[in-house]
């Protein structure tokens, strides 16, 4: 019994010693600044990215861009989707939104909802209607 | 120029300006702005009875600064939101401005149109030829004084702002 009592006595101080015990869970979700700033940095590049595709970047053969007809993005309404889309016959979700733009008035090719590039787009979107209060389903 | 031109019309003959540009400070962002604006009102101030009639919006706008009555023209080509939409920036269109309908992007001629303008009076009726739209008339109202919506300017009277989704 004693030598038991002995081990375990040493097992725990040498715990406490290591900081196995004392020291605070580990989170998942731990970041410092410097983390935050690249995080910003990597959201702000693809932001700008999506602006450049949205003012004439999606090289496109007839050459009407975003912009023309969604200055600063505004009508485009991010905030409703997915929602309803009559002419769609489905609920849609932004990126569908933006192929069918990039199909019709831009004649365009459709992006996989995936692709940087619709990403890019909705990045800037989404930052020009920022501070809008989300309304999904709203028409 | 335009001075020139002014100097020898009576105070009481009313003015009919076309511009493109609407010789007034809507929202600079998107370049509904004229940066001479307050220039050009002070040489049409003299007179009576003054009618702006301006483009480059492609949207339905009414203004009255003084004795300067102004109303925007539709676009032929495509909608153009109203700056009100942008969210980041503060614009500066008149409340008195009943605004369109939001465009259906899936009908090209939605959002665009033609005006029929009767300046009988020497004020500016707007007769507003909206496909598939509802017709809109932005005339002189003379007990306010200003051009108003003769049928929405209510708000209880108003459609709601889209009819095509």
């Amino acid at each position: 019994m004693r030598n038991r009592r002995t081990v375990l006595a040493i097992a725990v101080v040498t715990l406490v010693a290591t900081g196995i015990v004392t020291a605070p869970p580990t989170r998942a979700d731990n970041f410092t600044q410097a983390d935050l700033d690249l995080w910003q940095r990597e959201y702000q590049t693809v932001v700008t990215q999506g602006e450049k595709l949205f003012h004439g970047g999606l090289g496109n053969q007839n050459k009407v861009s975003c912009d023309q007809c969604h200055p600063n993005a505004a009508n485009t309404h991010a905030e409703t989707y997915p929602k309803f889309q009559q002419q769609l016959g489905k609920v849609a979700v932004l990126g569908e939104m933006i192929n069918w733009c990039i199909r019709n008035p831009l004649q365009g090719k459709p992006l996989a909802l995936d692709d940087p590039k619709m990403i890019a787009l909705q990045a800037y979107i989404l930052q020009e209607r920022r501070g809008v209060p989300l309304a999904p389903g709203k028409h | 120029m335009l001075l020139l031109n002014l100097d020898n019309v009576s105070k009481s003959t009313p003015l009919v300006v076309f511009s493109h540009s609407p010789l007034q400070k809507i929202y600079k962002g998107w370049n509904f702005w004229t940066d001479d604006a307050e220039e050009v009102q002070a040489l049409l101030k003299p007179f009576d009875k003054v009618n702006v009639l301006y483009g480059h919006v492609h949207q339905i706008q009414t203004n009255q600064i003084g004795n300067i009555s102004f109303n925007a023209a539709m676009g032929t080509s495509w909608p153009w939101p109203y700056p009100a939409t942008y969210k980041q920036q503060a614009s500066y269109l008149p409340k008195l401005t009943v605004n369109m309908n939001r465009a259906d992007p899936f009908f090209e001629r939605d959002a665009t149109g033609w005006q029929f303008i009767n300046m009988h009076t020497g004020r500016i009726d707007v007769n507003y030829q909206l496909p598939r739209n509802q017709n809109r008339v932005v005339a002189w109202d003379d007990e306010a004084g200003l051009p108003d919506d003769t049928q929405f300017q209510d708000a209880a009277d108003r459609i709601p702002p889209q009819t095509h989704y």
